[in-house]
């Protein structure tokens, strides 16, 4: 973790702090972007273009923190597995870690769904499932700081089942869209 | 090394005067120069008023000449079109004659010369009428690019500003660019196509802008369609009414002559009667009017509109709010209806088509040489195509994906495949595609010196750094050992960096005194604007430093400005760097006391800094 205000390089910074937020899963995108932006407005090389080589290599290094941040805050699963990382898991370990059977067969059971559906269940279908992923990322933090590092990382890998089975229904719904 | 921190809202402590930039439109037809002085836009004209100036180069033994003086049959033309390309891409370009040899380079009366050298010239030639009206006060100057260009041909670009002598403050997106031009950043969201015709090229992009981001969606077009086809189609038609089978090659630049003359006469007037005397005596004159014109040109015209099609299909866009038309062939009136008419919109065609690019270089380039101002927006580009490298099986493994906001830092880790293995080749492409043939390959270097282990043992990272102008350098290291390689990624038949020095140091021959006086001037004021950056920042931050570590900083300011009196080079240069070195640590203190006033004022709810992971 690094100190506020002492002299870090850029890189050693947490990018929740980096955007002055709260660690957690919770996250207004809105004011995430309004942030985003006040920072580049400040940090963008463009803003250094008058000053050294050297300062202008100092703000590029920022700058391209603060894009990186933003893009792996403003994603919900990206954002919880961030959260993961930070507390020491090791995520391509995780991946490869099995879910419960029950979740499983629940797969199963969507994907068939999924083929068959007509475009009406099908878009009933994505909002039950949006609705389901934000329940589970809000798992994460919770889970996180009751030192519970097993259930954030089965929420998490579970997220990432859903998210495959939401980019398979926006196939399906473009095909019928046809 | 101070980052200058100016509240976003307000101007930094500005010296006395507006600091000067100008915009340059690096076009393949035609170039222009433009200056922005806060309140209105010129494009600089030569001697005789003209503001186009013909992307034309010639080389004789007496010298070169550029734009119209060069105009004639050993004139090289289009050199944009070769930009950071190789002998396989140009193969169908027959009309160019190419120097023997691994560089691509054009035959001429001098010898042979790459397209960076040519665009060098064209360049010269501007930024001279620049300067013939600014004087030497020109600080720096932004280059547009058309979207679709890729790492090498903006390397390539960024190459011929530095042999013509001109600080680049940033490569802008020609669309993007026209998008300034109107003033369109101010919006807070949109889409807008950018329709762009020009004398042999034609370029549909689509953008979306969200608050100052603006973000390329889709580009197409077609590299062999332009002005100068409607031309040809015309000469046809009359060599056709003045009976001539087989037109003469002066006959026909006469009737091509003829017909680029109706056909800018069509733009104002319903018809226009053309005299065919020149191309057959027995002929009276022949009457063209609008609609028989428009009929002529209707297949062209529906070629531009397919690929319109295509890119509204691969932005994957319902409809777009604003329609920008670019370059002088877009004043055909059957353009602008046909345009309108396909997205919906009235296509915005205020400013003069030929110089919206350059015009929004130039306020871009006011922007970002120091006069920010309030409401200015920042624009945040993105990369136009993935990067990446050759992993096993001819197979791309995407690093950073197309469409990611720039600049950025990207690393990914990757091993050895082999038992034993002592060096990993790295080849660093560009493109969309899922195979390396598909993909255009920018450059390859070896990490070597890797310990031998087993298969899947090394950890190597291959770390990609792309800066704001889309330029990239790419790094691999070997974790364990640390064994560390690193390339800035060249046009990969381009110049390298001793080349370019070279060329500057021959182009500088005839004038080594004002060289060195230029050098100086340059780190005389660098040395300035750091000490005044230096005084500024204490004045805001001075706290953030204790008396020892003020008194450090204190000392080196003063010997860098006593470096400053003196006439030479080698001591002002180096007191600059001690004095910049001096800075470091109250810079990093500074950013990170900047980070936190720049998010004041945002509604903190919630916000606990005590928070840690």
């Amino acid at each position: 973790m690094v100190e506020q205000g002492s002299a870090q390089r850029p890189g050693g910074r947490d990018y929740f702090s980096l955007f002055q937020l709260p660690a957690q899963q919770s996250l207004d995108i809105a004011d995430l972007t309004r942030r985003f932006h006040l920072l580049q407005k400040r940090f963008h090389p463009d803003n250094a273009q008058s000053g050294s080589a050297a300062e202008q290599r100092l703000a590029a290094q920022l700058s391209a923190e603060i894009n990186t941040a933003y893009q792996v805050l403003k994603d919900p699963i990206r954002r919880a597995g961030y959260l993961l990382e930070c507390a020491g898991v090791e995520l391509p370990a995780l991946e490869r870690r099995p879910v419960d059977m029950a979740f499983l067969q629940q797969q199963i059971l969507w994907r068939e769904q999924v083929q068959e559906a007509e475009a009406e269940e099908l878009q009933a279908l994505t909002v039950e499932i949006d609705a389901l992923l934000v329940k589970i990322l809000d798992e994460v933090s919770p889970a996180l700081s009751e030192g519970e590092l097993d259930r954030a990382g089965d929420a998490w890998l579970r997220a990432l089942y859903l998210k495959k089975l939401r980019f398979e229904l926006a196939e399906q719904l473009e095909r019928k869209d046809y | 090394m101070l980052l200058q921190i100016a509240e976003p809202g307000s101007t930094p402590e500005q010296p006395s005067e507006r600091r000067i930039a100008v915009g340059i439109d690096l076009g393949t037809t035609n170039s222009l120069v433009a200056h922005f002085n806060g309140h209105e836009t010129t494009v600089f004209g030569d001697a005789e008023g003209r503001q186009l100036l013909p992307s034309v180069v010639a080389y004789d033994s007496a010298g070169v000449a550029v734009g119209y003086a060069a105009e004639g049959d050993n004139a090289i033309a289009s050199a944009k079109r070769f930009m950071g390309r190789d002998h396989r891409d140009v193969e169908h370009h027959r009309h160019v004659s190419l120097a023997d040899g691994e560089t691509l380079a054009f035959d001429t009366a001098d010898g042979a010369r790459t397209p960076v050298e040519v665009s060098s010239e064209i360049l010269k030639a501007l930024k001279s009428r620049a300067e013939s009206v600014l004087g030497d006060r020109v600080e720096g100057t932004v280059i547009t690019v058309p979207a679709y260009f890729d790492d090498a041909q903006r390397q390539a670009t960024r190459q011929a500003a530095d042999l013509a002598g001109i600080k680049v403050l940033r490569l802008l997106n020609e669309p993007t660019a026209a998008a300034i031009a109107y003033g369109l950043e101010a919006d807070e969201s949109g889409t807008v196509a950018v329709y762009d015709l020009g004398g042999g090229t034609f370029d549909i992009s689509i953008l979306r802008m969200e608050r100052g981001v603006f973000e390329v969606l889709a580009t197409g077009g077609n590299a062999d369609l332009g002005g100068d086809d409607f031309d040809a189609v015309l000469a046809d038609h009359l060599e056709q009414r003045a009976e001539l089978l087989e037109a003469s090659p002066t006959q026909r630049r006469q009737s091509l002559a003829m017909a680029r003359a109706a056909k800018q006469a069509l733009t104002d007037a319903a018809q226009v009667e053309v005299p065919l005397g020149a191309l057959n005596a027995v002929k009276g004159s022949v009457v063209i009017t609008r609609d028989g014109f428009n009929g002529l040109c209707a297949e062209l015209v529906n070629r531009t509109l397919d690929a319109c099609r295509q890119c509204v299909v691969d932005a994957q866009i319902e409809a777009v709010d604003q329609v920008i038309l670019v370059g002088g062939s877009t004043r055909m009136p059957i353009v602008s209806q046909v345009v309108s008419a396909f997205f919906g919109r009235d296509a915005l065609c205020s400013l003069d088509p030929d110089q919206v690019v350059a015009m929004g270089a130039a306020r871009q380039a006011d922007v970002l040489v120091g006069n920010r101002g309030p409401d200015d927006p920042l624009l945040l580009d993105v990369i136009p195509l993935s990067l990446g490298i050759e992993t096993l099986g001819g197979l791309v493994e995407r690093i950073v994906p197309r469409n990611t906001t720039i600049p950025i830092v990207r690393a990914q880790e990757f091993t050895t495949a082999r038992d034993g293995q002592t060096g990993l080749d790295v080849h660093v492409v560009q493109g969309d595609r899922e195979q390396v043939a598909d993909c255009r390959s920018l450059a390859r270097f070896t990490l070597t010196g890797i310990p031998p282990m087993v298969a899947g043992a090394a950890r190597i990272r291959v770390t990609f750094q792309v800066d704001a102008d889309g330029l990239l350098e790419v790094s691999a290291r070997e974790e364990t050992t640390g064994t560390a390689t690193s390339v800035v990624v060249k046009p990969a038949f381009g110049l390298d960096d001793a080349e370019v020095a070279a060329m500057l140091r021959a182009s500088y021959e005839n004038a080594e005194g004002d060289m060195q006086a230029r050098q100086l001037a340059e780190a005389r004021l660098e040395a300035e604007q750091l000490i005044d950056g230096i005084a500024n920042a204490l004045l805001a931050d001075g706290d953030l430093l204790d008396a020892d570590e003020r008194a450090t900083l204190d000392q080196s300011v003063a010997a860098l400005t006593s470096a400053i009196d003196t006439d030479g080079l080698m001591e002002i240069r180096g007191a600059t760097e001690a004095t910049a070195k001096a800075s470091e640590v109250f810079a990093a203190r500074r950013m990170d006391r900047s980070i936190s006033e720049a998010l004041t004022g945002v509604s903190l709810a919630d916000l606990d800094s005590e928070t840690s992971l």
